[in-house]
């Protein structure tokens, strides 16, 4: 075996680091010293900024030289925030029309119902892996069920607020031909510390800054470097999570010691509950007049309107929440303003003849199905998707004669 | 905890290193590196590091033994008992299901109805590596080639050394043995820059080369059954450098380790893809652990020393248990027997196949290893016979994904693996082009890593 398989070569030889020659001066050494610290700082930073861009290119189909991060998912114009028309970022992928998803026809196939479903970042997806979104999931369901029939198409944008949704709807949504509409809104919002506003203000519009070469027209925004924001997000993830909580609690504690007594909330605030009501039926007054089948969903979320369990994991989604967004609320208002909130759903909807879809009674406040207070795991996603899928084959104008019921869990 | 990830580069190493370097005396030293060892390790489940502590002080109390007693009696005792407690730590989390299974189809296919358990172990990570290290401890001190250490803290800071824990290189305690003792008296600035340069070699070969090849090579060979004859070849030639850039990857990256902490790890991997013949191919493939097998097994079921038969027997037992050692898979253990077949049948046409041209013997060993991948890579027979079914005989179906993309970075990884220098080959000499080009190398892979594209390494799971 000697000769088959011979010896390892231990070690090799080591090479000396080269030394300042003679008679060189010490403020050019030094000067040198900068120049190449300098250098070999750019390369590294530039070789880091390339590959970036290739393995956004390679992973994601990311445009090298094109603006790449969340926020670019939606674009701003004179009436509001849409989708940004075909561009992906990581997982989330936008069509032909700026919703999340495959592309869509301008109008539905003969025979096809076209479903909408509109909402914030719970509807367009967070945590769920790609294509387990529960728009996508109801879609998929649909097709178990009566294929060829309903096409969904996830109109859901992070942010979208009920106010919001109505320029929106009849600017973006409605020109889809889709006949029903699933609003799935989320309370939260009202509990901003600025309260939104009764009657909806669209952001002002910047149109995004270009640079020219030549006959190519670049956003200025593609030459943000990348690598920054890659290096950010994994820093972070190295912060121990009991770090975090205790840099979160102390801002918490910052932010509220600069207010009075009295500042944050122990009840339900009524006056934001009353915006929400206003919001809510504009909205359905708003889809009433489009002529829309609208099913409205009641919030569901990690507690189930019961403040049992706020130790642990639990706790940390609450404090994340309310020292980034809520500071206002205590742990029980953010609760229960869910459930208040969910009543005037059930109160609002019959009246302007919408359907309510169960899903806070029905989906179980259990970590399987959110991922943090109330974004959905895929199995969150897929319970809401079933329950929605029940509501439109059972109660939408057009039932589906002989359907068979959906799986209740 | 993987080399190519954060939680390593932004706070274990630069913690480990500048810890280590402020303690001035060896004791301290291998304190020091035996405690990290079992963070490191501990980072994947800290119940392991029971078991290498156990490992650990049985191999050591088995050294001290052998410094104790002379009589060949006691000796022996001290070299078959600790050998025995390894492999039986060995033989139940790696291969005791693989061995109740096989039992249990043998006995169903005979027709017997027993009911057989299946257990279910957890298989440590590292395992295989760390008992190699203690196994080659003991038996290098019984034969008397090294002088067993009475520091055991020098003795667990080498089985638990966190650069060569998990996935080798098998350093053995004599190739090591000097630069432990003289660890007090380490310089920091020594071996610094080589310790960069290695580890910035081995991050590009692991995260630019083998990643990039996964990205195609995992989802090609995940769908297997769909893929034409072109794509079978695509498929398996990129994982054969795959696995390549990714073992010699790891390894540099730990020799590179090495230096960064005053000790000098042996070379694993010598381009093995430039081989003309399967005798090369082993003096150059995961060199340790064919020297380990050459020295702990061949050798002592007789080598090459009897007739033609006894050779070709000793062959074909050390590679089967090379295979087997690989992984509980009989599909490991296939492929030991193809290399043993291999390197028999070298032997006896050596000297017609040497006459041959070496631009005919390159080629044709990289296929006969590719060929033998399949076996290795493959989860099962059938899986192996349909990938080879495809490769040898006309069938439609898919390429590879991206397949331009996916050729183009392949010829880059082939051409660098079968004509480009490795790490050793490289003069890692201090000049401001060769720090240019560190630099640039770094960025690039922390830029993939803090993409989404790093993986684990392959060889964590042997």
């Amino acid at each position: 075996m000697d000769e088959i398989i011979g010896t390892s070569s231990d070690v090799t030889t080591f090479h000396p680091a080269t030394t300042p020659r003679v008679g060189e001066s010490r403020t050019r050494r030094l000067l040198l010293a900068s120049v190449r610290g300098v250098a070999l700082v750019l390369a590294f930073l530039v070789a880091a900024e390339v590959f970036t861009r290739l393995d956004d290119k390679l992973t994601w189909g990311a445009p090298f030289l094109s603006p790449y991060s969340e926020g670019y998912l939606l674009r701003q114009d004179s009436v509001g925030f849409r989708g940004r028309s075909n561009f992906q970022y990581q997982k989330w992928r936008m069509n032909n029309f700026g919703f999340r998803g495959p592309d869509i026809t301008p109008s539905p196939a003969p025979g096809v119902t076209r479903v909408a479903v509109i909402g914030a970042s719970e509807t367009f997806g967070l945590y769920e892996s790609e294509g387990h979104e529960y728009p996508a999931r109801m879609q998929a369901l649909l097709d178990s069920i009566a294929p060829g029939r309903y096409e969904v198409i996830n109109v859901g944008l992070p942010g979208l607020s009920p106010a919001s949704m109505v320029p929106y709807i009849q600017r973006a949504v409605v020109p889809t031909g889709a006949s029903i509409l699933v609003i799935y809104p989320t309370p939260m919002f009202y509990l901003e510390v600025q309260p939104l506003l009764v009657d909806y203000v669209p952001p002002r519009y910047q149109p995004p800054a270009v640079v020219k070469f030549g006959g190519w027209t670049i956003e200025r925004d593609a030459f943000i470097p990348r690598i920054f924001a890659k290096a950010r997000d994994v820093l972070k993830g190295l912060i121990p999570d009991f770090v975090v909580m205790e840099v979160r609690q102390m801002r918490l504690a910052s932010v509220r010691s600069k207010h009075g007594d009295g500042w944050v909330w122990q009840t339900v605030p009524s006056d934001r509950m009353q915006i929400l009501r206003t919001h809510l039926d504009r909205l359905l007054s708003s889809t009433k007049a489009e002529g829309l089948q609208t099913l409205l969903v009641t919030h569901a979320n990690r507690f189930a309107g019961a403040m049992q369990d706020t130790a642990g994991p639990a706790r940390r989604h609450l404090v994340n929440l309310m020292s980034l967004y809520y500071p206002q609320a205590t742990p029980q208002v953010m609760v229960g303003f869910d459930s208040v909130a969910n009543a005037l759903i059930r109160e609002r909807a019959p009246v302007q003849g919408a359907i309510v879809v169960e899903a806070d009674r029905r989906i179980p406040a259990s970590p399987t199905y959110f991922a943090d207070f109330l974004h959905f795991t895929d199995a969150g996603a897929d319970q809401m998707a079933r329950l929605i899928v029940d509501g439109i084959l059972h109660h939408a104008a057009k039932p589906l004669v002989g359907a068979a019921p959906v799986g209740h869990q | 905890m993987l080399f190519n990830s954060f939680v390593f580069l932004v706070l274990f190493l630069p913690i480990t290193y500048i810890v280590f370097w402020s303690l001035r005396t060896a004791r301290a030293r291998y304190v020091w590196l035996t405690i990290t060892g079992y963070v490191f390790y501990g980072y994947w489940d800290p119940r392991f590091c029971l078991l290498m502590a156990f490992s650990t002080l049985v191999s050591f109390t088995a050294g001290l033994g052998f410094l104790r007693w002379t009589d060949p009696k006691r000796r022996k005792l001290c070299l078959v008992l600790p050998i025995t407690v390894d492999l039986a730590l060995l033989g139940f989390f790696k291969y005791a299901n693989f061995g109740l299974d096989s039992f249990r189809t043998v006995v169903h296919w005979m027709g017997a109805d027993i009911h057989v358990p299946h257990y279910n172990i957890i298989l440590p990570i590292g395992i295989s590596f760390y008992t190699f290290h203690t196994i080659s401890y003991i038996v290098d001190t019984y034969r008397g080639v090294i002088r067993p250490t009475r520091n055991f803290f020098e003795f667990s800071a080498y089985v638990s050394l966190f650069s060569q824990l998990v996935a080798g290189p098998i350093v053995r305690f004599r190739q090591i043995e000097e630069d432990l003792e003289a660890l007090g008296e380490a310089r920091r600035s020594r071996w610094r820059y080589r310790g960069v340069s290695f580890f910035a070699v081995g991050l590009v070969e692991k995260v630019l080369i083998a990643d990039t090849l996964a990205a195609f090579v995992d989802p090609a060979l995940a769908n297997y059954q769909s893929l034409s004859t072109a794509g079978a070849w695509l498929a398996m030639l990129g994982y054969s450098c795959q696995l390549y850039f990714d073992f010699s990857g790891y390894s540099t990256m730990a020799v590179g380790l090495g230096y960064l902490f005053g000790l000098r790890i042996p070379q694993n991997f010598n381009s093995p893809y430039k081989s003309l013949d399967p005798s090369e191919f082993w003096r150059r493939w995961h060199i340790s652990l064919s020297t380990c097998m050459r020295d702990y097994l061949y050798i002592p079921f007789g080598g090459n020393r009897g007739s033609e038969w006894q050779t070709f027997r000793n062959l074909m037992l050390t590679m089967l248990i090379g295979g087997l050692w690989h992984g509980a898979s009989w599909t490991f253990v296939a492929w030991g027997a193809y290399h043993g077949i291999l390197l028999a049948g070298y032997r006896r046409i050596s000297g017609t196949w040497d006459s041959l041209p070496t631009w005919v013997r390159r080629p044709s060993m990289w296929i006969v290893a590719v060929v033998g991948w399949v076996l290795f890579r493959s989860h099962s027979f059938a899986m192996a016979a349909t990938i080879l079914g495809k490769m040898f005989s006309p069938a439609s179906g898919s390429l590879v994904p991206n397949a331009l993309l996916s050729a183009f970075v392949l010829t880059v990884a082939a051409l660098w693996a079968t004509a480009g220098p490795n790490a050793f080959d490289m003069k890692h000499e201090r000049s401001f082009r060769m720090e240019l080009a560190l630099a640039t190398a770094l960025g690039a892979g922390v830029a993939i890593i803090a993409g989404s594209r790093s993986s684990p390494f392959l060889y964590f799971q042997f």
